[in-house]
């Protein structure tokens, strides 16, 4: 039996106050499997940016909680941690990748990969370099290195931001719409590159509105007016193209 | 959308927006107020001129004066619509007492007058035309402001054959020798007395004064009395001298107040520009926009331009609304001096004028500023969110090659760091405004310290010694030998040397007899400090102050001519030293002295080891109560106390505008920088570096600019400040001044309370980073 990674429990996220007020969440309760590969889809304004959000801690929920499942250590309750120790739990056991690639604009693209790595173990700066290079001839830019980032494409930064999010080998990788800025064949690529990432044993959750990359996942969730409106799973036995296929015809009848 | 921007804008930047009106409005009202003291110097000389029929030409003469030839030059000119001669009985320093105090130190040529019947009217504090009664008098102003001599007080005039008491009855408004620079000084007496003193006055000096139908052919009838006038012993003045002599004495707070402003708009400036360009930044992608649906230029310009010109306007306001009380404050001594100015416009448009050159000014810079938006393309700004535009490195050497992974810095130090370097321009602004702000600080600040520093005596023209002791009355001078004999067996005294400083005049660069009180004695017992040469040891050498020398045209190494009651010597100049006291033009020599000439006698002393000073200064002045005796620390605060309470007061005030200004700049600086790297700050803790190692980081930027400002100005305070001080000290006597620097405040209090006050506004502006998630940076 899989283990539970990651789970919501009845989570809701409001904006503004008084009549200004929106939920953005109104109660979404959702379990994470340890390795999964999750796409969660959903019109404009469903709210699942936000509940990436919220389940990567980056942003506090108003009601409910996430729990990340550990392994080894027990579990943690995300929603109830004090923002250093969320700052902590981010760098260390968590990945980012955003469509924009928001990378820091005064360094190179191997600083770039290096610094979450030297901020998380200051110590072995030696060892935090070499798996930076390696991360980076991985994802095919070795030789972009010493590049200054404006001197790289929107596809290379891509990638560079995807070895900055394993630097510091989390077992959870998230990403929001981490190819909408990208064309076909880079987005295809990128594509590639997560579900080798997801092959190697992590757990991957990424927002996308694309059904070429909710096909990449192996579990489908759709949002809609902030509460889950469907949740498909890839059966083991499906090819690609049946998976494919079968998410297309589930995904129209849910209207996305 | 465009007022939509603007109070987004605003809202945004409350902070920015209101250091920058609140700089603004400090230039707009030093400007104000130097307009307003501009105005009020000019209309209240006009005033007085105007109200006292000041003369347009003036010569002053000693010796006799035949009035009828005077009478007859006259006639012959139609340009003249009136002329006088006014009759002057000058009284040595010495003879005139204040109370009991003898004015024997004064530098002042006070001399006695009858009130004038048409012109040249000395005025009283209500710019009546005065009148004294026998036995009363109007003292000068400069009495009262100096003196402290009140109405009531006693002023008399011992000459050798007579003594005359007065009482003060009022006080006069000179329009011609008002200023503290005019030595001569009118003390007007009543006709009955000034018969009765003339009898007793060898020689009267006389004011031959004109005044003019045509004011335009003043230069001609100064040419033509000089040429062949009848009496022309004298130096002869015209309006425009009265007018500048007058002008000067106050124009000094003019000048410091635009300097000021000066400064404070430089300030605004550089903070503008600063405020602007991240606003730029932060909207071009709004500026695409904008462009893109064809909003035209000028339109997008005036929604920037119409933020900061309401911002210059308001500052303007505020500046010329707060400059009425502080104009009042200033103009205090000046009302007092020369009366109430004329009510003309002059004196409302003034200061709007000033604060409004200030307006203009910020206005004109904006709009050079914005010129930049048109630089900006459509396209370039709807890609605002690609990278933004390279610089140059800040060093081009291969310091540009750190790199985070070869650095064995921490990586939020080195990150702070590399920000510095990488966008130094962004940096210049608070480099800049903490350099300005340690100079502000630490110049009164080592002024001060060196005006209260014992080594302060050296700039005195004396040398250092335990206790000074000064024989000023007559009385005192006589007893002067059994004095010194006393003091020479007094088993308490290790060292003694006795001066007699006697009168004597020298002639200056102009060929004019120039007062020069001559110090003699044994100058090797107290030596002074030398800026050139050295003491003089025969009776035909004589050492200078620098001032004296200046005015003497004289260098080491030259002969002067040097007058006394026995007549005129030739003598060499060996040494110039420093003195600030008695007007700064002051001698020291080793010239035979005539009894009468004896202004007053010093005695200079070190007590024996194990003695101290203040125990034996009180001895001595109750054995000789006829002397006054002082220790040396207290020599420099009696001579120079309202200067030395006047750097103190300065340097207090720089101290807190430079600290205030320091921590404006720093709320400024941190909120903009703060907003202009929102994505870069959300983007790394997105990525999970925590907040303290964020604050880190932007505590270094801070600490690092604020080190370099700060060592910036310390080499500058030592060079330019020097400089600049020593000149402005230099007019007083002292122009080899140097900063007597406490190390422990100069160097360790000064940088430790301007980083205290940057680290404390700092560390509240990177107090919370809560807003900047990586979330509300996507939704944007």
């Amino acid at each position: 039996m899989t283990a539970v990674h990651l789970s919501a429990h009845d989570i809701h996220k409001s904006f503004g106050e008084g009549d200004a007020q929106t939920k953005a969440l109104r109660g979404v309760d959702l379990d994470i499997d340890r390795g999964d590969f999750v796409a969660i889809m959903g019109p404009s304004g469903s709210g699942k940016s936000t509940l990436l959000y919220c389940l990567s801690g980056m942003d506090h929920v108003t009601e409910g909680t996430v729990t990340l499942h550990d392994s080894g250590s027990g579990s943690v309750e995300i929603t109830a941690l004090h923002q250093r120790d969320l700052a902590a739990l981010r760098l260390t056991r968590m990945g980012f990748v955003f469509q924009q690639v928001h990378l820091l604009r005064n360094l190179t693209v191997l600083d770039n990969v290096v610094l979450p790595g030297f901020t998380a173990t200051p110590d072995d700066r030696s060892s935090v370099i070499s798996r930076a290079q390696e991360l980076l001839s991985r994802v095919g830019i070795g030789e972009l290195a010493d590049r200054e980032i404006t001197q790289a494409s929107g596809g290379q930064l891509q990638r560079a931001a995807i070895a900055r999010a394993l630097i510091n080998s989390p077992d959870l990788v998230f990403g929001d719409e981490p190819t909408g800025a990208l064309n076909a064949a880079t987005a295809a690529e990128i594509m590639d590159l997560l579900t080798e990432v997801n092959r190697d044993g992590r757990t991957v959750v990424l927002v996308t509105h694309d059904p070429n990359v909710a096909a990449r996942a192996r579990r489908v969730v759709v949002l809609r007016d902030g509460v889950v409106d469907g949740d498909l799973r890839r059966n083991g036995s499906q090819t690609d193209d049946e998976w494919a296929e079968s998410l297309a015809g589930w995904l129209t009848s849910h209207g996305t | 959308m465009l007022t939509r921007m603007l109070r987004a804008d605003l809202r945004r930047t409350r902070t920015t927006t209101i250091v920058l009106a609140g700089l603004i409005s400090l230039a707009a009202l030093l400007a104000a107020t130097g307009g307003s003291v501009l105005a009020q110097l000019t209309g209240a000389i006009g005033e007085l001129f105007a109200t006292a029929r000041t003369p347009d030409v003036m010569q002053m003469h000693a010796g006799d004066v035949d009035i009828e030839t005077v009478e007859a030059w006259a006639a012959d000119r139609p340009e003249l619509a009136d002329w006088q001669v006014s009759e002057t009985l000058p009284i040595p320093t010495d003879q005139l007492f204040l109370g009991e105090e003898p004015q024997s130190g004064s530098v002042l040529q006070p001399a006695l007058v009858t009130q004038n019947a048409s012109f040249d009217l000395l005025l009283g504090l209500d710019s009546e035309v005065l009148d004294v009664g026998p036995g009363e008098i109007a003292m000068p102003l400069y009495y009262r402001q100096t003196q402290g001599v009140e109405v009531g007080d006693t002023v008399s005039v011992r000459l050798s054959s007579a003594r005359f008491d007065f009482t003060v009855t009022d006080f006069v408004r000179d329009s011609m020798m008002n200023p503290t620079f005019a030595t001569s000084k009118r003390l007007l007496i009543s006709e009955v007395d000034h018969r009765a003193i003339a009898g007793h006055i060898d020689e009267p000096e006389y004011l031959i004064e004109f005044l003019m139908a045509d004011r335009a052919d003043t230069k001609a009838v100064s040419d033509a009395y000089t040429e062949t006038g009848p009496a022309t012993n004298g130096p002869l003045l015209d309006r425009g001298t009265f007018f500048l002599l007058n002008a000067v004495s106050h124009g000094i707070g003019i000048a410091v107040l635009s300097l000021l402003a000066v400064l404070m708009l430089a300030v605004a400036a550089i903070a503008l520009r600063f405020s602007f360009l991240t606003a730029i930044e932060r909207d071009t992608h709004e500026i695409g926009v904008m462009k893109a649906i064809g909003i035209p230029k000028k339109g997008i310009r005036r929604l920037y331009l119409s933020k900061y010109v309401a911002l210059a306007v308001i500052g303007g306001l505020v500046g010329s609304l707060l400059s009425i009380p502080a104009a009042r404050a200033v103009t205090s001594s000046l009302r007092l001096q020369l009366g109430e100015p004329d009510g003309s416009w002059w004196l409302t448009a003034a200061p709007i004028l000033g604060a409004g050159l200030i307006v203009l000014a910020i206005v004109a810079w904006c709009a050079l500023m914005l010129r930049r938006l048109g630089r900006i393309s459509t396209m370039d700004a709807l890609r605002a969110t690609a990278a933004p535009r390279r610089r140059r490195a800040w060093w081009p050497t291969r310091a540009s090659k750190s790199r985070l992974t070869t650095s064995r810095l921490r990586p939020e130090l080195w990150m702070g760091l590399n920000d510095i370097r990488r966008s130094f321009r962004t940096h210049r602004m608070l480099l800049a405004v903490l350099t300005l702000c340690t100079f502000l600080f630490l110049v009164p600040l080592n002024l001060w310290t060196t005006v209260t520093s014992p080594t302060f005596i050296t700039y005195l023209g004396t040398g250092v010694a335990d206790l000074r002791l000064e024989l000023r009355t007559p009385e005192a001078v006589e007893g002067a030998p059994e004095l010194l004999s006393a003091l020479e067996q007094d088993a308490d005294v290790a060292r003694v040397a006795g001066f007699v400083t006697a009168r004597f005049e020298a002639l200056n660069t102009d060929g004019e007899w120039e007062q020069m009180p001559v110090e003699t004695g044994d100058h090797q017992i107290f030596p002074l400090s030398y800026v050139r040469g050295s003491q003089p040891d025969a009776s035909d050498e004589v050492s200078l102050s620098s001032l004296a020398a200046d005015s003497l045209g004289a260098d080491v190494g030259d002969t002067i001519a040097l007058r006394g009651a026995t007549g005129a010597n030739d003598v060499t100049v060996v040494g110039i030293y420093q003195d600030m006291t008695n007007g700064g033009r002051t001698a020291k020599g080793l010239v035979p002295v005539d009894g009468e000439q004896i202004v007053w006698r010093t005695v200079l002393l070190d007590a024996v080891d194990g003695v101290a000073p203040a125990e034996l200064a009180e001895r001595l002045s109750t054995t000789f109560p006829a002397v006054q005796t002082i220790e040396m620390s207290e020599f420099a605060d009696q001579t120079l106390g309202d200067l030395i309470r006047q750097t103190g007061t300065v340097a207090t005030v720089a101290a807190l505008t430079a600290l205030v200004l320091a921590a404006l700049i720093a709320a400024m600086f941190a909120q903009m920088i703060i907003a202009r790297d929102r994505s870069q700050i959300a983007i790394q803790r997105g990525l999970g570096v925590s907040d303290r190692a964020l604050r880190f980081q932007y505590l270094t930027r801070f600490v690092v600019v604020l080190v370099a400002g700060i060592g910036l100005g310390t080499v500058l305070v030592a060079t330019i400040g020097r400089s600049m001080v020593a000149s402005v000290i230099g007019q007083l006597g002292a122009p080899a001044l140097r900063f007597d620097v406490e190390p422990l405040l100069a160097y360790v209090a000064v940088p430790l309370s301007l980083t205290a006050t940057v680290a404390i506004v700092a560390l509240i502006a990177t107090g919370s980073f809560d807003n900047l998630g990586i979330d509300q940076l996507n939704e944007e």
